[in-house]
């Protein structure tokens, strides 16, 4: 994720990014929690709500729509302000339903349940990758399926690309 | 030239919006607002020139296939192809066909490629050839209202705009839809049209009513001809 690469001493460096905005929620929502940042008739983004299964990127009658997603900093109850980050390093709430080990590098995608959803079939496929996986330096491997919080590489615009899955 | 959308916080201090990144190139036919161009890398790496997005996808039927070789051949039509890795080929009907989407192997001539076996007995194949070119390029949208051919064309590489998008099955433009470069220099959010790797350079924002959304019309879009969004267009299952 080349969101900035600046020149160290010791040679070029990855370094995430770190674009938070206030943006109005339409329900509670708590850190952690990975919301969608609706585009208004201007092309601006001031409000947040949680993610459709429609804003994935999932292909629907030969037609794709994705959203423009953030991951909650400082909650906010509905009708205040909550501080979203739409780009960098952040903490979210991931989980695997499936129950598999979560790699470093593993890619996620949105869920309606404002989490990070690592398991990806075929239904899914076309969705933005969201996220990747880089906390705590080694694979998660158990309990998976309960959702918690772990740290990610986090790009809410462009994304790390699609899910493939199959083709027809 | 970053290629990630810079976002810019709104007067408020509440909220956001993206970026925009302009350039100003030579384009080598004549455009108008709110045209998609594909930019043309010059032996320096940089970009100078710009030009209609594509040759466009060669479509046939009645195409003829060779199970022995699992060649498809119709006279003339690849005349205007040149064979890239990574090709791919849509097979849309035909009798004793497996339809779907299959890599090109190799051109053999103007007449025949050479595709991945589609049935043994496969016969009178309808198929689309998908143009590369839409799905590896960068590309602009004019922001001048008309430039003549081999003059200077200001182009929005990154950020909101107007450009010229539809949707080649007639279906109805929603918020946030994906729009795939053409050889129209226009966007299309069918699909089935733009086919598997297509680039996604464009969203739409509004969603101008027009008797068809198949004949091409300006609309408002959140524009990335760089980086694109998420990449290109992963298929369907």
């Amino acid at each position: 994720m080349s969101i900035l690469s600046p020149v160290s001493q010791i040679g070029d460096t990855l370094e995430p990014g770190d674009d938070q905005f206030w943006l109005l929620a339409d329900a509670t929502f708590i850190p952690g929690d990975t919301v969608l940042c609706p585009v208004n008739s201007d092309g601006t983004y001031t409000t947040c709500t949680t993610p459709t299964a429609a804003s994935t990127g999932v292909v629907a009658s030969a037609i794709a729509s994705d959203g423009v997603f953030g991951v909650v900093r400082k909650g906010a109850t509905s009708g205040n302000y909550a501080r979203v980050q739409i780009r960098g390093e952040v903490d979210a709430n991931m989980l695997s339903t499936a129950a598999a080990s979560i790699t470093v590098g593993g890619t996620f995608i949105p869920n309606t349940s404002k989490q990070l959803e690592f398991d990806q079939g075929n239904g899914v496929t076309n969705a933005k990758w969201v996220a990747l996986f880089v906390g705590a330096g080694s694979t998660v491997s158990s309990s998976t399926s309960t959702p918690a919080i772990r740290k990610v590489w986090f790009n809410g615009i462009e994304g790390f690309g699609r899910h493939g899955g199959s083709t027809s | 030239m970053g290629a990630l959308l810079s976002l810019v916080q709104l007067d408020t201090g509440r909220g956001f919006k993206l970026g925009e990144r302009d350039t100003a190139l030579t384009t080598l036919v004549a455009c108008a607002r709110g045209d998609v161009m594909q930019l043309i890398r010059d032996s320096s790496g940089g970009f100078s020139t710009c030009t209609g997005a594509g040759a466009g996808n060669i479509t046939g039927t009645s195409a003829t296939y060779t199970d022995s070789g699992t060649t498809l051949a119709k006279a003339g039509a690849f005349a205007n192809y040149t064979f890239r890795k990574g090709d791919r080929v849509r097979i849309t009907a035909g009798t004793g066909v497996t339809a779907g989407i299959y890599p090109v192997t190799s051109k053999t001539d103007d007449d025949t490629i050479v595709i991945p076996d589609i049935g043994a007995n496969a016969s009178d194949v309808a198929f689309t050839l998908f143009d590369h070119s839409l799905m590896r390029g960068y590309f602009g949208v004019v922001l001048d209202r008309e430039v003549a051919a081999n003059r200077l064309v200001h182009l929005r590489l990154i950020g909101v705009c107007h450009m010229f998008t539809k949707n080649s099955a007639d279906a109805a433009i929603a918020k946030d839809n994906l729009f795939c470069p053409t050889s129209g220099k226009d966007g299309d959010s069918g699909l089935a049209s733009v086919g598997l790797n297509a680039k996604f350079i464009a969203k739409a924002i509004d969603t101008a009513a027009v008797s068809t959304t198949a004949t091409r019309a300006l609309r408002l879009v959140n524009f990335n001809g760089i980086h694109g969004w998420a990449g290109t267009y992963a298929g369907t299952t």
